[in-house]
């Protein structure tokens, strides 16, 4: 008996012990937990995407920066229930959101030479931004309207050998536009077929076809050569010459991607990310032909 | 017997032989109590004849000279000295007690043999409050040995050679007093001085210490039977034997102080000394006298100084003396190898990494010289480190110009340019006289990166003659050239004096560029450059004058002028067509210091304050930088040190983010509106307790610091004005570091090494990043070292183990996308709190085993061959992060340093 009696003290001390260190256990990691719960700093500011350009209905995309930490304090505002203002010539439009961030009023169009002011409130701040439509690219020209491209097969290689195709290639298009005010400009190359052919053997898998649209980059030049190379695709392709804002440029500047050379991006809206920008446009056809 | 004599008369040498009569002052110390006059020889006959002295001279030379100078109460000592200054010779009294006249340079040194340590003289001692002086030399090369030390045993009394070996000792008790001779690296050599020494050119030799004998080589300099050196918070260093610790590659002098405390070992990218919570730039680094702006080889993972060239290495911590200047944290004070003096010597190294050849040629008797060349190849380590560090730099690149099929082209027409980094070291020494030494050094160190492309249209693919071409450039390339020409004179046992006249230039260039080369059907070439291109040049011209002047044994004045001119380029384009920055900027230092090395209270404390005042031309102000250490011996073993000091710098290197192609630095001058002159101010103070075998230190430090200087280039479109698009900042803060470290070194025996912890603080505040102190990118918090060598016959056995706290960085504070014109999409993170966060701690274990080839004597050694293991566990230590935005979640990956990495060295050499 004395033994029973023993062994159900060991039993109740063993499980005081267990009792005790469970309660330790939980009031240990449930400060620890308190502690997980303590917010980051994040700084909530909403992102904007817009390109104002005329003929287009006026259409702006605000999101949410994306918060690198799990455990950070986000603003309670509803991203479609914002109160989007666009100010110009004394006057003032409310942009109605279409959901999943997305304001647009279809009868609202741009005019080129107008000043727009956007204005909204999140996460208690006033979000600003302004921009103009520059003026339309005068005269955009290219040097051909037609290019004779020779394809490759991947016979013999793309290092060439026997079984590889001689390709030809021919002078690079170009192009070319007035810029006396040293403005940014940027070509866009798209190919307008519905199912065009590769000039390139890309193999059988799909996921590695070349896109059908290439670009240089935002430049203060009154030029620019497209080598024939280039081309993905034989068919119709779109030249379109934007003539851009300074903001719109100052997006291809990198601002770091590792811990060494991290900065904070450039935009132009104030308490806010992203960009606010008009555009104008030319478009020129080019016809990439097999020869 | 008449045979001998005629031998004498023949040699036109006499000897005169009396009986030797015991005075109590030594012979040439007697005073003449008659007039002597007539020719040399006879006068010297008449005084051996009443005085009972013994001369040995050239009796045909000195009997064309004749003398009537007073004699008549003069000591024989000043008339003697007089007269072989007429007559350009010298006198000196050997072990026999017999005064001998003789050439200029004819005195025999006192060589290790005949100092050797036993007593040879047993009588009185003649002479009280001695001075000796002479030069430390090593015994198998013949070269001066820089930093010796000179003591009485159990005494605090000592003396510090200078950089060329020279030494004073003023005051030694008796002239039969016992003189310990020492230097790291060296057997430590006993003199037991006699009366008759020659006390003013007692050179000492000093036997290097051989594998077999049991000294930890690298060593804190107050720790060992230097006792007597004061300088606070110094480290020696002699490179000879650094291929017992392990090493990736290639021996490595400043990768080696990194293992002392005080210096952050958390750096695989940088080579540069973070010492003290300091950049490597606040690091003076003098190589022969001249400032060499730029160490480090192969993305930092070497140093550019070739051990194989280096004679000794001091390095300042913190508190250093009033003749450094120009820089805020520490100062490396390199000494070149002067080459061998007693004959034609040459080694090399060879490793998996680089070949490495020197030859030490003595011209005659007065000129040495030393040739030392290294050069890497792309074997297995260079392409290992290469292709780290390299691939990580490379995922930053955009894609490069030509897209789409043109990575297809460059895939299989690529050609990688070979990639090296060389460095030469060249010294010449004449030795003019004994009292004027001149030399020339000259180093070169240079590293070429290349990770260029060439993509050339295949000839089949040509058509009619026309083509295309495209170069995809991306070099780097950078160095530092330096050279000077430095005179020492020794003007007389107590002044001696250094003039160096010197050049240094630090070149950087960077190209990182298309080059398209098209060539139309009518053969018309047209080419455009389309990228980044850099280059800093830098160019400093200097002349120093350097003096010590022992005024007593308890005081020793430092004085000098330093003189320096900067003419810095920097240029920074994009495009062949687009200059974003194009800095020029000259200046002008003139500066002096004076400095007191005081000891008191029976030389228990040593005092010394100095001044450096500088005139700073851009600014047109003078700086004055007042300093002070202490060190006071409380008993034999226990010391107590301290140093206060100001500092200031003109030159400052400015890091340059640069996103598309890997930070890059440069240096430009303060000029005290964007870029502040920057000020520092030491406050040291530490106690060590060194017995023969142990050394135990500890050392705190705070350093307070103002006019430090971040840069920033940001993109600012400009349409109205092409090129000008960037915007410089220059943002100012203060900062702050402080810390403590703990050494315990076992200095004897098989088994050597130490054992030191850091526990440190780094802090930065600059408005721009709010009102708050952050963690300077090199805070290191806790940093551990074992270091361990165990030596066996011909074998060394050598393990290291660095543990330190993770480094700070800049998290992301959060993400987003933007759809461009064109449909893609591009990825921007903003910041977070600037170096909120640590990445893991860093640890690391080396190992290293030699084995060493002697002579066949066994006395000296030939080489060795080392085994190498790099992070033996293979631990993932991390470099940086980098991010992207992945399904809408920022994600972070790990860039890491080197893993697990073998390394194999053959050295031989022919003495």
């Amino acid at each position: 008996m004395r033994t029973d009696i023993q062994i159900q003290n060991m039993m109740k001390n063993t499980y005081n012990l267990v009792l005790q260190g469970l309660i330790f256990s939980i009031i240990f990691f449930g400060l620890n937990a308190c502690d997980d719960n303590d917010l980051l700093p994040f700084n909530d500011i909403p992102v904007v995407e817009s390109y104002l350009t005329i003929n287009k209905p006026i259409s702006l995309q605000i999101s949410r920066k994306t918060a690198y930490d799990e455990n950070v304090a986000l603003s309670e505002d509803d991203i479609n229930g914002l109160q989007v203002k666009i100010k110009f010539d004394n006057q003032s439009r409310i942009i109605p959101s279409s959901g999943n961030g997305l304001y647009t009023d279809l009868a609202f169009i741009p005019q080129e030479g107008t000043t727009y002011e956007l204005e909204f409130t999140f996460n208690n701040k006033t979000v600003t931004s302004s921009t103009q439509i520059p003026s339309k690219p005068v005269n955009f020209q290219q040097s051909v309207s037609t290019i004779e491209v020779q394809g490759i097969t991947m016979g013999g290689g793309f290092g060439g050998g026997p079984g590889g195709t001689r390709p030809e290639m021919p002078d690079p298009v170009k192009l070319t536009w007035t810029n006396n005010d040293s403005g940014y400009y940027m070509v866009v190359i798209e190919n307008v077929e519905t199912s065009p052919t590769a000039i390139y053997d890309f193999g059988d898998n799909a996921d590695d076809a070349p896109r059908r649209i290439f670009r240089n980059e935002p430049t203060q030049s009154n030029q620019y050569e497209i080598a024939a190379m280039n081309f993905q695709y034989y068919g119709r392709h779109r030249l379109i010459l934007f003539h851009l804002n300074a903001e719109y440029a100052a997006l291809y500047n990198d601002n770091g991607t590792t811990s060494q050379n991290l900065t904070n991006p450039i935009t132009n809206v104030e308490n806010g990310l992203g960009i606010f920008t008009g555009i104008n446009a030319d478009t020129l056809m080019i016809s990439v032909v097999e020869p | 017997m008449m045979k001998i004599l005629k031998k004498i008369v023949y040699t036109c040498t006499i000897v005169t032989v009396f009986q030797l009569v015991v005075y109590s002052q030594s012979s040439s110390e007697i005073i003449l109590d008659k007039q002597y006059y007539g020719s040399m020889d006879q006068v010297l006959d008449r005084i051996s004849f009443d005085k009972g002295i013994l001369f040995s001279y050239n009796k045909r030379k000195l009997s064309e000279y004749n003398t009537d100078d007073n004699t008549v109460n003069q000591t024989l000592n000043k008339l003697l000295d007089k007269w072989c200054l007429e007559l350009k010779m010298e006198w000196y009294i050997d072990g026999s007690n017999i005064i001998n006249i003789v050439g200029k340079n004819r005195t025999p040194e006192i060589t290790s043999k005949n100092i050797e340590a036993k007593r040879t003289y047993f009588g009185k001692p003649r002479n009280f409050n001695v001075l000796i002086s002479g030069k430390i030399t090593d015994a198998s090369t013949g070269e001066a040995i820089p930093f010796g030390s000179v003591s009485i045993p159990g005494t605090n009394k000592g003396a510090q050679a200078n950089q060329d070996g020279y030494y004073t000792f003023q005051n030694i008790a008796t002239d039969t007093s016992k003189v310990a001779v020492s230097s790291v690296g060296y057997k430590t050599r006993y003199i037991y001085l006699t009366p008759d020494m020659p006390k003013t050119k007692l050179d000492v030799k000093l036997e290097p210490i051989s594998f077999e004998v049991e000294q930890v080589e690298v060593t804190a300099q107050r720790n060992s039977i230097a006792r007597n050196n004061d300088k606070v918070s110094s480290i020696q260093m002699t490179p000879r034997k650094l291929a017992e610790l392990p090493n990736i590659g290639e021996r490595d002098i400043l990768r080696s102080f990194q293992l002392m405390p005080g210096v952050s070992a958390a750096n695989e990218g940088s080579s540069g000394l973070y010492v003290r919570g300091g950049t490597p730039d606040q690091n003076l680094i003098l190589y022969d006298g001249f400032t060499v702006y730029h160490v480090d080889h192969l993305y930092g993972f070497f140093s550019a100084f070739n051990p194989n060239a280096v004679k000794d290495v001091q390095l300042y911590k913190g508190g250093f003396e009033s003749k450094f200047a120009g820089r805020l944290s520490s100062v490396t004070e390199i000494t070149g190898k002067d080459g061998n003096s007693r004959g034609f010597n040459f080694g090399g190294d060879l490793s998996l990494l680089s070949a490495n050849v020197y030859t030490e040629v003595p011209i005659g008797k007065k000129i040495t010289s030393l040739f030392a060349f290294r050069k890497s190849y792309q074997g297995p380590i260079y392409d290992k480190i290469f292709k780290q560090y390299n691939t990580a730099q490379d995922q930053q690149a955009v894609q490069r110009p030509g897209g789409g099929p043109g990575g297809g082209f460059g895939n299989n027409y690529a050609a990688q340019v070979s990639s090296y980094f060389y460095d030469l070291n060249a010294k010449m020494t004449y030795k003019a006289s004994d009292k004027d030494l001149v030399s020339f050094s000259l180093f070169n160190g240079t590293d070429n990166l290349d990770n260029g492309m060439k993509l050339d249209m295949p000839d089949f693919m040509r058509d009619a003659g026309r083509g295309f071409s495209s170069d995809n450039t991306d070099l780097t390339e950078y160095g530092n050239l330096g050279a000077s020409l430095k005179w020492s004179r020794r003007w007389n046992s107590k002044l001696y004096g250094n003039t160096l006249f010197s050049y240094s230039n630090y070149y950087s260039n960077r190209d990182r560029s298309n080059n398209r080369t098209m060539t139309d059907e009518d053969g018309n070439v047209e080419t455009f450059k389309m990228g980044t291109l850099e280059s800093n040049d830098l160019r400093d011209y200097s002349f120093k004058s350097d003096y010590t002047y022992d005024i007593s044994e308890k005081n020793q004045l430092g004085f000098g002028v330093q003189l320096t001119n900067y003419d810095i380029d920097y240029n920074y384009s994009q495009n062949d067509t687009s200059v974003i920055l194009d800095i020029s900027s000259k200046g002008k230092l003139m500066g002096g210091y004076l400095q007191s090395k005081l000891k008191l209270f029976d030389h228990h404390l040593t005092l010394t304050p100095g001044i450096h005042a500088t005139y700073y031309g851009v600014t047109g102000k003078t700086y004055a930088e007042p300093r002070l250490s202490a060190s006071f011996d409380l008993n034999d073993k226990l010391k107590i040190v301290g140093a206060w000091g100001e500092y200031y710098q003109f030159a400052n290197r400015i890091t340059r983010e640069d996103i598309l192609s890997g930070s890059r630095d440069f240096w430009i001058l303060s000029d005290d509106e964007s870029i502040p002159v920057s000020k520092a101010t030491h406050y040291i103070i530490g106690t060590n307790y060194d017995t023969k075998n142990y050394l135990f230190s500890i050392e705190a430090y705070y350093k307070q610091l103002s006019g430090l200087s971040e840069y920033s280039l940001r993109f600012n479109p400009n349409p109205g004005r092409r090129g000008v698009n960037y915007e410089q900042n220059f943002y100012t803060g203060k900062g702050f570091a402080r810390g403590i470290e703990l050494l315990a070194q076992k200095k004897y025996g098989n088994l050597t090494g130490w054992v030191s912890y850091t526990l440190a603080q780094a802090r930065n505040q600059f408005d721009v990043y709010g009102k708050d102190y952050f963690p300077a990118a090199q805070d290191v918090t806790n940093e551990f070292k074992a270091i361990s060598i165990y030596r066996w016959r011909n074998w060394s056995f050598s393990g290291t183990w660095i543990y330190t706290t993770g480094r700070p960085y800049t998290a992301p504070e959060g993400g987003y996308n933007v759809t461009l014109l064109d449909g893609t999409e591009k990825t921007y993170i903003s910041a977070g709190l600037k170096n909120s966060r640590r990445l893991a701690d860093y640890h690391r274990l080396d190992l290293a085993v030699n084995y060493f080839i002697k002579s066949r004597d066994r006395q000296t050694d030939r080489g060795s061959v080392s085994f190498s293991l790099f992070n033996v566990y293979d631990r993932k230590n991390i470099w940086y992060k980098e991010y992207q935005i992945v399904e809408n979640e920022i994600i972070s990956i790990d860039k890491e340093f080197l893993g697990i990495t073998p390394n194999l060295t053959l050295t031989l050499k022919l003495k």
